[in-house]
């Protein structure tokens, strides 16, 4: 079984049938075509079906990746938000950090005097 | 309100072969009037001793255990690897940025690939593989034109408390990418615009400069210089500086810096075109005051742009501070820059146009006076250290005291 070509740039490739091609010179197609009829005589509806299975499973899994993506992306916009929020926030604790204990430096003198 | 704000500066240093590493050099002295300063960078040590000695310097994931220990973080950002820890640092320690060009393909790409598809999901949205993909090969090809509307700054201008440029055109630029972000506000984060410094350095001596590296007194010489990328046209200045050899046979071109491998084989130009005699490469050229000598000894400075990104060009500003004409393209700051200070070619003008101003700069030596004259006054009243340093004292304390007051 080999694999078709991107559907598109976007999408997961498809699965397809083996062509059994032969290499054998002059009896080569010969080979080629009993291959292709046994293959269809005994395995062809089974591998369809697979195939299919298949198809369908990667669809879905493709499908998660991409919420998942989306998703990634929209918790990275977030965190970038957040990160703003937070250092914002230690801005303004430094801040008070530096006036608190401005004060108590200053309470400390007074009470020292 | 603190006396002083203590300030994170986190910036590449000499020996990290960056314009933003002297640019930081020649500011630090005079920011450090206004703030305490500590550095981080990953320069190892400082080649510049007076940096060692003035501040401490540390590495930039030191600051992941030093955050609480400073009022603000002031980021200086280019397109270059250069800047990869602090592009990590920036992702969850958000401050102030100094956006030097805004437009950091190259700077993400060579950090990590990774990280620059992380940015391209983060400015794009969901992704579009065969957009990525068309976007990779512009990047490595180099084709800067169609990446321009993403400039992979919008985490930057999502998380930051304030915006620095240099320019109006990469002022344009943060605000459209500002407009489109998911969290825009009108006036956040506050973008400001601060002229890049420059150290005006006493008038070289022409004759004097030209003694020292062996060339002719007599010489007509125009000169490029920096790292000579293609995107400075040096074919297209080869070309031109071909047509005028026959009317100025004393006339010489001389590269002054790295010739990068993606501006092709100049020699081999110069050959081809049958000037080889006439053009010299000097190669990169340290220290600093031989720079200035291998300016100083030119007539005319070329500093072109194909493609501008926004930058500023701290070589053109040497070269004005050097009192030296530059012929420069009208196109990104490169247009901002006062007439009367350079030379404006067009946007899309070729080998014709180029060689009309190097011929007409070529025969007046006024022409070259006057403008040397207007430049070095440019750059005195506008790019004085000093000036930039309070500039960016006033927007730091600006941003300190909008977000102290808005949650205090």
């Amino acid at each position: 079984m080999a694999i078709k070509g991107l559907r598109s740039g976007n999408q997961l490739p498809l699965l397809e049938e083996f062509s059994f091609p032969s290499n054998v010179p002059v009896i080569g197609p010969l080979i080629s075509l009993i291959r292709r009829f046994l293959y269809s005589l005994t395995a062809k509806w089974a591998v369809w079906f697979l195939i299919q299975q298949q198809n369908q499973i990667n669809q879905m899994i493709e499908d998660w990746i991409r919420e998942q993506e989306a998703l990634l992306i929209d918790l990275d916009r977030d965190l970038a938000l957040l990160a703003r929020k937070v250092a914002e926030i230690e801005v303004c604790q430094r801040y008070l950090m530096r006036i608190l204990k401005e004060n108590s430096a200053a309470d400390q003198t007074q009470q020292d005097a | 309100m603190p006396e002083r704000l203590r300030i994170a500066y986190i910036s590449p240093l000499n020996p990290l072969r960056s314009g933003i590493s002297d640019y930081t050099e020649l500011l630090l002295p005079f920011l450090s009037e206004f703030f305490d300063l500590t550095l981080y960078s990953d320069c190892g040590v400082p080649t510049n001793p007076l940096i060692s000695e003035l501040f401490p310097v540390y590495p930039v994931s030191e600051l992941y255990e030093h955050h609480l220990q400073q009022d603000l973080r002031l980021y200086q950002i280019g397109n270059s690897s250069h800047h990869r820890n602090a592009f990590a640092a920036l992702r969850v320690l958000p401050g102030v940025v100094v956006l030097h060009e805004p437009f950091l393909h190259h700077g993400f790409y060579y950090s990590s690939p990774l990280d620059y598809r992380r940015e391209l999901f983060y400015e794009l949205g969901v992704p579009d593989w065969t957009r990525f993909r068309t976007i990779e090969q512009a990047l490595l090809s180099d084709s800067r034109q169609e990446l321009m509307d993403i400039p992979l700054i919008r985490r930057i201008t999502d998380s930051s408390f304030g915006i620095l440029v240099h320019s109006q055109t990469a002022r344009r630029v943060v605000e459209a990418c500002c407009a489109r972000s998911t969290f825009y506000r009108p006036g956040f984060p506050k973008i400001a615009l601060v002229s890049q410094p420059m150290s005006v350095p006493n008038s070289c001596e022409m004759m004097e400069c030209r003694a020292n590296l062996g060339l002719p007194q007599d010489a007509i010489i125009f000169g490029m210089a920096g790292i000579i990328h293609p995107v400075k046209e040096p074919y297209l200045a080869l070309q031109a500086f071909a047509r005028l050899c026959s009317d100025f046979p004393q006339a010489l071109f001389l590269f002054v810096g790295e010739v990068l491998q993606e501006a092709g084989d100049l020699l081999a130009l110069a050959r081809e075109l049958g000037i080889t005699e006439r053009v010299i490469f000097l190669g990169r050229v340290e220290p600093l005051e031989r720079l200035h000598q291998a300016i100083g000894a030119c007539d005319v400075i070329l500093n072109l742009r194909r493609t501008t990104i926004g930058e500023t060009s701290a070589i053109a500003l040497r070269a004005m501070a050097l009192g030296k004409p530059v012929v420069v393209r009208n196109t990104g700051w490169f247009s901002e820059l006062p007439d009367e200070a350079c030379v404006k070619i067009k946007p899309e003008d070729g080998v014709e146009e180029l060689a009309t101003v190097m011929k007409a700069l070529a025969s007046s030596p006024d022409m070259r006076f006057r403008l040397g004259h207007e430049a070095r006054r440019y750059i005195k009243r506008e790019c004085d250290p000093r000036r930039v340093a309070r500039q960016y004292a006033e927007f730091l304390w600006d941003v300190y005291l909008s977000i102290v007051q808005s949650r205090v």
